[in-house]
């Protein structure tokens, strides 16, 4: 069963991007994840494997677009290698939505991954959808109400 | 003197504006959106975009809190635009322990029943990150009512996402859950069973079991006895909920298996496999299905066990294994097959799979992943199948030379793990091969100081290891085992702590084959004496000198007549001139430990030797301390010098050689009787303690049964200079005694607490974050005390280690004994204490108890 | 105001032309003002991005011993300056020896939340040794990062690579007085099906469902109305969806 603690994302400059925590952590905790983890993973060469013990629990991690994905996962409930997946899936997804996404568009665009996030992983950190497509669609579509909206304060 | 284009630019910046620290702008601006928030009079769409940069500065890290209610208000507006950011920063602002939550009750209540699908999935979704068990209950109702209408894939699959949270908040919704709901319509209708309700469906089955299980494990602890009844009902309904589920398993297989099998929906493809997700999730559910029903023995469940198995066992031949995705369905299969301990054929497959994730093909680049998770899955497996593991050593051992230290490590816990008296002689080959490697690479001048310290890891965590098997399997060929020793310690040794040189000295003590141990050290020391080798007495290898100080103070005399030996280079004048030279070599060492292990053996040499000359020589090595600045190895100069001049005869009696050594904590049997008679007056305590304290505090006692355990570890030297620094003094008894101890209560101790019989005192030794060290000192007013025990409880955040009571769990009128305490965590330090005793000598026990705030944050 | 400089140095030794690199970098940007290629300071210069642009000043300074330049850099005199700087860029030859001056965490040559880029000229190193270098940097916690001016514009992992990689960091930077080319809104989010056409038949029929919506009588026929209206959404909804 997928059961993600938490996802950051961190620059390769070592700034967070994101993050999302789907078990409940106090701000202390949060911050003192985030410090650890980003030198950690940072200092982590290409070719090393993508899966570190840290604290407690496991943490997985995927370099993309100059950015890390990381996520805290559950001892012995959670599959590694999915949890790698799944972090490709939120990826791709967002590439496809962003047309290559970049940092930039993260930092100006932080709810549209968000979104994206909430319809990909829900509650305690389980994947709610495996299919892009079905992702992407109702996030346009939600787009879609918002720019309505938009046009009916205009019409009225 | 600054250059001058510097100087330029400085002119620059000051003919600009003023600069702001970006810290205070920051400041600033969070300062700015709360003035605003508060106005109520502000639009809908200005307070989005305070609520934005709010946002923003939450992925900053900044404080971000006062936001939370016009969050909230947010969702009240009926534009959707409002209500997806007020959702959003809810679900990032708040977490489930506020109370804040209950403001949320009506608006979702509201928003759960609204037209607009994607308003009810903002919902659900928030829901499901934020459910009190208040909330659970509140809004139970909605969902179900959502599961039950609905026919909308994509409100379902959020409903049952959001449905297993809120059982897994309160179990007792489960009683009320309709599961009839998941065959009769979920999994029958095929518009509505997209995968995205498959995977909810999973999740909801999911949260039944877990819930189950808390049940049964409850169950099976039998110490509250009043709750058993209700616990044995809580067991029944829960069999009753497996059997009217049972019929999901053939339903579920069949989609698992032909999931596998086709792969026909391009939506679901990940690089050549059908939703690796749900096929994953799927395998997850049946295992738990197995494990309830087989623990329960329901026939209803263990009818389709061997179809179970045979579904696992096409998944394992048909799941390619070439990708990433196909691997993770593989290990999925092995993890079920090793936590359901299923058939022996199936836990040999499992083993096949794993050992094929240690050699991936070469371009793959997640080979290392894969890998990693083999290798950490097998040690974990190694006890149910060795014989299976063993099979594969040629690819653990090539795992030791991947790239990625993790994989290295976990290679060697893994050849560790598999090593036993058969292949000791092969492993021990591979690992000093690899030893080899790793030495050399570490002073190679490609590499960086990471890697440095990785190496030097990686050879402790070796040499560590094979010592503890080494000396497991004592009876093994002995002289293999000392070539190897010894080969370690000149090809590691740079790297292993002097303390580690103990365990050196153990294995080479314990041996008992004399002959070819001192044919051994007289070839070494004829290498290290022969002039022609002058080099050798100034390598850098610390724990080869130590081994041979250790030697010649033991050894030198059988050496001496040993047939090998080469008089001309191994005699009392050679000897005594290299232990003066590693006197001279270490004597300016800020680490004293090598001069008192070269003081012990020049006193034990000196019973060994007949060479006039090098006596006096020997004596000038041990008078060479007697003003030595620091003070142990000052008085340790002093007694020997003393002892030094005794007759030869009476010092030969003192300085026998050591006797053999026994290290109980290897031996896995006798540290397990002792847990079995240690744990019980523990767990007494505990209890008493748990009656006292809320449960939110953690506790510990000392372990006083570990006590006896503890002498029979100690340090083979400290056993050596302490039997023969006392025995100058009195008798030649082999046996340690240990001195009377008084403890006196310290200057800045403050009294914290003043009873009836006690009066405790603590002073702070120190205090840095996330480590407190304190002294308690208990001192008895009235009345002798005895058999002190103290318990002690801290804060959840913290781990308490309490040490031995010193001296001893008994106090005369007046004395005082110190309690040391060790606390690591974080917070505020607090403590609950208490204190169980006996007065007098009575068999009445008595006890008192105290509170005491420090007010310190670790 | 905030930190609104870009500080570049270079090695006067080497066999390179630092304003080729410069131009590189800054193009667009240095397009638009006067200057010449001997300037030291250039003033007013704009840098834009997809959501953004924001004004900045380059001051170009050159060094023969990179130890003696950094050294006068982070003399007290000079705190004024260092705190102005949005970032530090060096252009020159990669050494490891200077490198490791610049990367230890000890003594900040700059602001922490400013950018620290060397850009190595000779790519004598491959792209897994620079990153080997930038891995081990990250290691001690320095905020150094090298970036080889010849590689390409992606790596395997799709990370930004070479003069793109310096753009990135400047895009990246939280500079303090950026204008936001349009508010954060979904109008402006990429790939979004919403052309012209489709947006003013949306419009149209809007319109027309407004007008017809209030035209029913709705306590006469209330279950028409708003089937009526459930048509229309749906019938939105579906154009706006692909």
């Amino acid at each position: 069963m997928s059961h993600i603690k938490y996802l950051l994302l961190v620059s390769r400059q070592g700034k967070a991007r994101l993050m999302q925590w789907y078990t409940p952590f106090t701000p202390k905790q949060k911050t003192k994840i985030i410090n650890d983890l980003t030198p950690l993973i940072l200092a982590r060469k290409p070719k090393m494997c993508n899966i570190l013990e840290y604290s407690d629990h496991k943490v997985v991690y995927r370099r993309y677009a100059s950015l890390y994905f990381i996520c805290g996962i559950t001892n012995d409930q959670d599959n590694e290698l999915l949890t790698l997946e799944i972090i490709h899936r939120f990826v791709e997804t967002m590439d496809t939505y962003f047309g290559n996404v970049c940092e930039l568009d993260i930092i100006f665009h932080f709810d549209k991954a968000y979104d994206i996030l909430n319809e990909l992983i829900m509650c305690d950190g389980s994947m709610a959808e495996s299919s892009k497509k079905e992702i992407l669609n109702n996030v346009h579509a939600m787009d879609a109400i918002v720019s309505n909206d938009h046009l009916d304060r205009v019409l009225s | 003197m600054v250059a001058s284009s510097l100087r330029s630019f400085i002119k620059d910046v000051r003919g600009a504006k003023t600069l702001a620290d970006e810290r205070s702008i920051i400041t600033k601006q969070s300062a700015k959106i709360r003035t605003k928030l508060r106005d109520d009079h502000l639009s809908n769409e200005k307070k989005r975009v305070n609520i934005q940069k709010l946002l923003y500065l939450y992925i900053l890290g900044e404080k971000t809190h006062f936001g939370q209610v016009e969050s909230i208000n947010l969702i009240a507006s009926d534009n959707f635009v409002d209500k997806r950011l007020g959702y959003l920063a809810t679900i990032l602002l708040l977490d489930e322990s506020q109370d804040l939550l209950t403001l949320l009750t009506n608006m979702l209540n509201n928003d759960l029943q609204h037209p607009n699908k994607y308003i009810v999935a903002l919902a659900l979704n928030t829901l499901g990150c934020l459910s009190s068990t208040e909330l659970a209950r509140d809004l139970y109702p909605d969902v179900e009512n959502i599961l039950q209408t609905s026919n909308d894939p994509y409100l379902l699959r959020k409903a049952l996402q959001c449905n297993a949270k809120l059982i897994f908040k309160d179990r007792s919704l489960l009683e009320i859950f309709p599961l009839s709901i998941i065959s009769s319509k979920l999994l029958a209708n095929p518009i509505v069973c997209t995968h995205g309700v498959l995977l909810g469906v999973c999740k909801v089955l999911q949260a039944i079991f877990i819930s189950l299980d808390d049940t049964l494990q409850k169950g099976s602890d039998k110490n509250d006895n009043e709750e058993d009844d209700s616990i044995e009902e809580d067991i029944q309904e829960d069999i009753t909920i497996i059997k009217s589920i049972s019929d999901l398993i053939p339903q579920l297989s069949t989609r698992l298996s032909s999931l596998n099998s086709k792969n026909l929906e391009p939506a679901y493809d990940v690089q050549g496999i059908q939703d690796p997700f749900l096929q994953c999730e799927l395998i997850v559910t049946l295992k738990w299905f197995f494990k309830i029903g087989n623990h329960l023995n329901l026939d209803e469940i263990t009818q389709y066990n061997n179809n179970f198995n045979d579904l696992l066992t096409q998944l394992a031949t048909n799941t390619s294994s070439a990708k990433n995705p196909g691997n993770a369905i593989l290990y999925e299969v092995t993890k079920s097959i090793f936590e359901l301990k299923l058939t022996q054929p199936l836990r040999v497959l499992g083993i096949n799979i794993l050992a094929n994730f240690l050699t991936p093909s070469k371009n793959s680049n997640t080979g290392n992943n894969v890998k990693y998770v083999g290798l950490n899955t097998l040690i974990k497996v190694v006890p149910e199948e060795p014989a299976s593991v063993q099979r594969y050593r040629k690819f653990i051992s090539q795992c030791l030379y991947d790239y990625d230290i993790s994989i290295k490590f976990r290679a060697l816990g893994l050849t560790f793990a598999i090593m036993n008296e058969q292949n000791i002689t092969e492993l021990t080959t591979e690992l000093m091969k690899f030893l080899g490697q790793i030495s050399k690479s570490h002073y190679s001048y490609v590499t960086s100081y990471i890697d440095m310290d990785d190496s030097k890891d990686l050879i402790v965590y070796t040499v560590d290891n094979l010592l503890k098997k080494f000396e497991l399997y004592s009876n093994d060929d002995e002289k293999a085992k000392l070539d190897s020793l010894l080969t370690i310690l000149k090809m590691s040794g740079t790297f292993i702590d002097l303390e580690k040189a103990n365990d050196f000295l153990v294995a080479l003590n314990n041996m008992d084959d004399l002959n070819y141990k001192i044919n051994t050290f007289s070839k070494e020391l004829t290498e290290i004496l022969d002039p022609k080798n002058k080099a050798n007495t100034l390598c850098g290898n610390a724990c080869l000198d130590l081994v041979m100080i250790w030697c010649i103070g033991e050894y030198t005399d059988l050496i001496k007549l040993h047939s090998s030996t080469n008089k001309n280079i191994v005699n009392d004048n050679s000897i005594v001139k290299y232990l003066s030279d590693l006197n001279n070599k270490y004597r300016l060492s800020h680490d004293t430990r090598m001069i008192h292990y070269i003081l012990t053996a020049a006193l034990k040499l000196s019973s060994k030797i007949i060479d006039g000359q090098s006596m006096e020589k020997l004596r000038q090595i041990i008078v060479s301390h007697s003003k030595d600045s620091n003070l142990m190895l000052q008085t340790k100069s002093v007694q020997y010098e003393l002892f030094f001049n005794q007759p030869a005869a009476m010092k030969k009696i003192f300085l026998q050689a050591m006797p053999k050594f026994e290290r109980k904590n290897i031996n896995v049997s006798a540290a397990q009787s002792h847990n079995t008679t240690g744990s019980k007056p523990e767990n007494q305590n505990n209890d008493l303690l748990l009656d006292l304290l809320t449960d939110t505090v953690e506790k510990t006692s000392p372990n006083d049964t570990s006590k006896p355990f503890e002498n029979k570890q100690h340090d083979i030297i400290a056993d050596l200079l302490a039997s023969t620094g006392n025995k100058s003094q009195n008798s030649s008894s082999t046996i340690k005694s240990s001195p009377v101890e008084v403890v006196t209560l310290p200057s800045g101790a403050v009294s914290i607490h003043d009873g009836d019989e006690l009066q405790v005192y603590e002073k702070i030794i120190d205090i840095s974050p996330g480590l407190a060290h304190l002294e308690l000192y208990i001192k008895a007013k009235n009345n002798k005390i005895s058999n002190i025990q103290p318990l002690c409880a801290v804060p959840k955040t913290q781990k308490l280690t309490l040490s031995q009571l010193r001296p001893s769990n008994d106090i005369d009128v007046g004395k005082v004994v110190r309690q040391t305490l060790k606390i690591s965590g974080s917070g505020k330090l607090k403590l609950r204490i208490k204190l169980s005793f006996q007065k007098d000598d009575n068999q009445a026990s008595e006890s008192e108890q105290f509170d005491y705030k420090l007010d310190k944050t670790i | 105001m905030g930190r609104d400089k870009i500080l570049i140095a270079y090695n006067t030794d080497n066999e390179f032309t630092h304003y080729d690199t410069i131009k590189k970098i800054f193009g667009k940007s240095l397009d638009a003002v006067e200057h010449t290629p001997n300037d030291s300071i250039v003033k007013g210069l704009r840098w834009r991005t997809k959501y953004y642009s924001t004004d900045f000043d380059l001051y170009i300074d050159q060094y023969t011993s990179l130890d003696q330049w950094l050294e006068d850099l982070r003399d007290p005199e000079c705190d004024v300056l260092r705190e102005a700087l949005a970032g530090l860029i060096i252009i020159d030859d990669i050494d490891k020896t200077q490198v490791s001056l610049l990367s230890t965490k000890g003594s900040p040559i700059v602001h922490q939340d400013s950018f620290l880029v060397w850009c190595d000229t000779t790519g004598e190193l491959s792209d897994d040794e620079t990153e080997n270098m930038n891995v081990e940097i990250a290691a001690v916690g320095g905020s150094l990062e090298i970036i080889r001016l010849i590689s390409g514009e992606k790596n395997e992992f799709n990370d930004t690579v070479g003069v793109e990689r310096v753009k990135e960091i400047i895009d990246t930077y939280p500079w303090t007085n950026m204008v936001k080319q349009l508010l954060i809104n979904t109008q402006n989010a990429p790939n979004k099906p919403s052309d012209r056409d489709n947006l003013d038949s949306i419009v149209q029929k809007l319109t027309d469902a407004r007008s017809h919506y209030q035209s029913l009588d709705k306590d006469d026929d209330e279950t028409d109305s708003n089937s009526f209206a459930n048509e229309i959404a749906k019938e939105v909804s579906e154009r706006l969806s692909f």
